[in-house]
């Protein structure tokens, strides 16, 4: 089989000759931009051939390559078929990951209330007048009527009974005896709670008597080879087969990095971890469990389920010990997921007195709207813009990425670059704030349209005026000339990206008010707002106001919660009364289809313009 | 006469939906021509905001606000065209497929066809197969327009185009397909006729089509 040598991750693999090098970087695990999931039309998964023949160039690489790279050797993973050894060289990435575990909350709970018991107990030795077997011997001295013992724990009883002279310590998982360990092992428990993004996981462990959190890690999406969002994926998992195995066990794999890496730092042993509390979005959710998401992907976006669903560990292979429990939160619908029912919790949205609005801002804009007694969701389809993707010069929030723009009207463009870095393109908060600011200096009028040199307002400096300029894909203006960026190109915001832009902030804008209509509630009366999520953490606030991405809502009342979801997931680890509120929240939270929605359509065209 | 034609091609643009009426009857008095305020005035007003949406110059609301200006002075238009059939380009069918239910795109493709003087029969979304096959079959159009915005259901579309060729329909009927996640890639893969990335441009493709 020809060997395919990554030198950028200094990782070498081999593949069945044919087979992409896509393919050949999802077997080494290194994570590429596959917006597309391989189909050849985003163009994000460039790479550079080095060593090997790297065939004739398709129709889909001349599409979104230029003459240049093309001649430089570069290629789309996805089109490159590898015939014979080769060495690639992938584009640079910092992942974000870091910033990712950069914002994660760390609450202490009031209350640390933990579903897991520990119990010291001394059993009483066998004698020639207590011939009771082992199992009954365990059972008479618990404390808890009415327990059973698994085969897993009987396997090894008779041993772990005598290793310390019949003391024990008793495991119990919500009232279920799922462990006896030889002697003391009372002072230590540890739980993990995990937020299975589409791009990153993120993972923490717990002491599970304090409630501390004693180690967070994040780490790339291993299933992000097969499609950078869950649709993808989806397709995907239905049409190859054993798509949904391959998934799974790409989440899976994902998930054990993560357990791993969170034992090494904190020194625990994977047995003394005896719960896993999983949030997710419905799809993560489904691929999670191995579950069929076919009919999550067309209307009217079925899921298999909803949960709250729970299993021992040892029936997904975790890191954990194998009798642990794995708790996957419940979801609210196909596009509404646990993630969201996370972030309920952790805003306490489903229990205030006011009304309060929770906007989760990825691929898909989750929306929650509380109050008067009632708590309204919507998914709605905000495409990828807020990501990076579709966007000429988008990326990830990642090194050399351009978070912030400042423009003064008579003087230049101010830009704010992740790590400080020469500019490589441009993150979601970044081209928010960038196209804010064109609102304010008048680079853009309301409809969006670019002015030019002449038509722009006088009072804008010449150096602004140079930067509007033309290309073949039309009116662009300058971000970061080609001398100041990492590759020498310019850096432009182009009038399709703003178009883009247009359609993602419309989306959640329409999706705000289909909620607050279905309330009969006007957006004064909404008390406080949450952003969630990463991009809902970095986002300007007033931007996202100045674009018309949130409604008009005084400032202050509108808060970056970090990752909520995520929060959720840990309040629910160490608290069974938070756990079990979100029992009941899929049978309370009303659900709105947007997509079957004519008055969407119409909300969606209105909130186009700034 | 040109003077009242540019005020028409004007209120069009800039999506004058309540002055429209008002303008052609005015040109209708000064005795312009039906069928020219048509072609000299909304056909080619619609060609323009289409290559402008084609750059991106203009926007969904605005290509939306030209459109409607140009159905409520096509409204009134219309009674006066009856006589003279010579713009008459041709027939589209057109409907997102099944499991799709994106209107918008599809709407501006309607109207570009309109604006382009083709008549346009337009089955609204989550059409069943059948339903592009019963009318093909009965209203024999030259152009069967399928929209989808949605990957999953992308491959309805290859589905209505088998459906076609099961009823022996399929050499009928040239068949374009849209929508944002079609790349003529794709469109070659499921043997469409064609494939336009925007409204103006399926104009276009329909015209090349049909050979004018």
């Amino acid at each position: 089989m020809p060997k395919v040598k990554f030198i950028s991750h200094q990782k070498e693999v081999d593949v069945p000759a044919g087979k992409t090098l896509l393919y050949a970087a999802a077997k080494a695990e290194i994570p590429i931009d596959s917006v597309c999931g391989g189909k050849g039309t985003c163009g994000k998964c460039k790479a550079m051939v080095i060593f090997g023949d790297r065939g004739t160039p398709t129709a889909a690489e001349r599409e979104h390559l230029t003459p240049e790279e093309i001649e430089h050797g570069f290629v789309l993973a996805c089109k490159c078929h590898v015939l014979e050894d080769m060495v690639v060289e992938l584009p640079h990435k910092k992942d974000s990951s870091n910033r990712k575990t950069a914002f994660v909350h760390i609450k202490q709970p009031e209350v640390v209330e933990a579903s897991i018991e520990k119990y010291l107990i001394k059993l009483k030795r066998p004698t020639a007048k207590d011939l009771r077997p082992d199992c009954d011997r365990l059972l008479n001295s618990l404390p808890l009527d009415g327990l059973r013992v698994s085969r897993e724990v009987l396997a090894t009883l008779p041993r772990v009974l005598r290793e310390k002279s019949f003391n024990i310590t008793a495991v119990l998982a919500n009232g279920k005896l799922i462990a006896v360990e030889p002697g003391d092992t009372t002072q230590r428990k540890f739980g993990l709670a995990v937020d299975l993004g589409t791009t990153t996981v993120v993972g923490s462990i717990v002491n599970l008597y304090s409630g501390e959190i004693m180690a967070t890690s994040a780490t790339a999406n291993l299933q992000q080879a097969y499609g950078a969002d869950v649709v993808s994926r989806i397709t995907y998992a239905v049409q190859q087969e054993q798509g949904i195995e391959q998934l799974q066990n790409r989440i899976l794999r994902t998930v054990n990095l993560l357990i791993d890496d969170l034992l090494a730092q904190t020194k625990i042993d994977k047995f003394e971890v005896y719960e896993l509390i999983v949030v997710g979005n419905t799809a993560m959710s489904h691929f999670f469990l191995g579950v069929d998401p076919a009919y999550l992907a067309a209307p009217p976006f079925i899921p298999a389920f909803t949960g709250p669903f729970s299993l021992r560990a040892a029936e997904l292979g975790l890191g954990m010990n194998p009798q642990g429990r794995v708790l996957v939160l419940p979801s609210i619908a196909g596009y509404v997921g646990s993630d969201m029912v996370g972030v309920m919790l952790a805003t306490n949205m489903d229990q205030r007195k006011d009304i309060s609005l929770a906007i989760d801002i990825g691929t898909n804009g989750e929306i929650v709207l509380a109050g008067r007694g009632r708590i309204f969701v919507c998914s709605t389809a905000a495409g990828p813009a807020f990501e990076g993707a579709q966007i000429k010069y988008g990326m990830r929030a990642a090194e050399g990425a351009i978070e912030s723009v400042n423009i003064d009207s008579d003087a230049d463009v101010q830009l704010k670059v992740i790590n400080g870095s020469p500019p490589r393109g441009i993150c979601g908060s970044g081209l928010i704030k960038a196209i804010a600011e064109f609102l304010k200096a008048g680079i853009i009028d309301s409809s969006g349209r670019f002015n030019n040199a002449q038509t722009a307002p006088k009072d804008l400096s010449s150096r602004l005026k140079e930067r509007f300029i033309k290309r073949d894909d039309g009116a662009c203006f300058v971000l970061a000339w080609g001398r100041e960026s990492a590759n020498g190109d310019n850096i432009v915001i182009t009038q399709k990206d703003i178009r883009m832009l247009q359609l993602s902030k419309a989306a959640i804008y329409a999706g705000i008010n289909i909620l607050q209509k279905e309330m009969g509630i006007s957006e004064s009366e909404i008390n406080q707002v949450f952003l969630s999520g990463a991009f809902g953490s970095f986002i300007d606030i007033e931007s996202a106001l100045v674009t018309g991405l949130l409604p008009k809502i005084p400032a202050e009342r509108i808060v970056s919660v970090g990752n909520a979801a995520f929060d959720g997931a840990l309040l629910a680890l160490i608290s069974k009364t938070s756990r079990t509120r979100t029992f009941f929240l899929p049978g309370v939270v009303e659900h709105l289809e947007l997509s079957t929605r004519v008055d969407f359509q119409e909300e969606f065209v209105n909130a186009l313009n700034f | 006469m040109v003077d009242i034609i540019n005020k028409i091609k004007d209120a069009v643009m800039s999506g004058q939906a309540d002055q429209i009426q008002a303008l052609v009857k005015e040109a209708l008095a000064a005795d312009v021509k039906a069928s020219d305020i048509l072609k000299e005035g909304f056909i080619a007003v619609m060609d323009e905001v289409g290559e402008k949406m084609s750059k991106d110059e203009i926007f969904i609301p605005e290509v939306l606000a030209a459109a409607k200006t140009m159905q409520t002075g096509l409204d009134l238009l219309k009674p006066y065209l009856v006589e003279s059939e010579s713009e008459y380009t041709g027939k589209v069918v057109i409907g997102s497929v099944k499991g799709d239910v994106h209107d918008i795109g599809k709407n501006m493709v309607c109207m570009m066809f309109e604006g382009a003087g083709f008549e346009v029969i337009d089955l609204g979304v989550n059409v069943p197969d059948e339903e592009f096959v019963e009318n093909v079959k009965n209203q024999q159009p030259q152009i069967l327009a399928l929209s989808s915005l949605y990957t999953p259901t992308m491959l309805a579309m290859k589905d209505v185009i088998d459906a076609l060729t099961d009823a022996g329909l399929r050499d009928k009927v040239k068949i374009i397909v849209g929508g944002a996640p079609v790349t003529q890639l794709f469109a070659d893969d499921i043997g469409a006729d064609g494939y336009a990335p925007d409204a103006s441009k399926a104009v276009l493709k329909a015209k090349e089509l049909l050979g004018n």
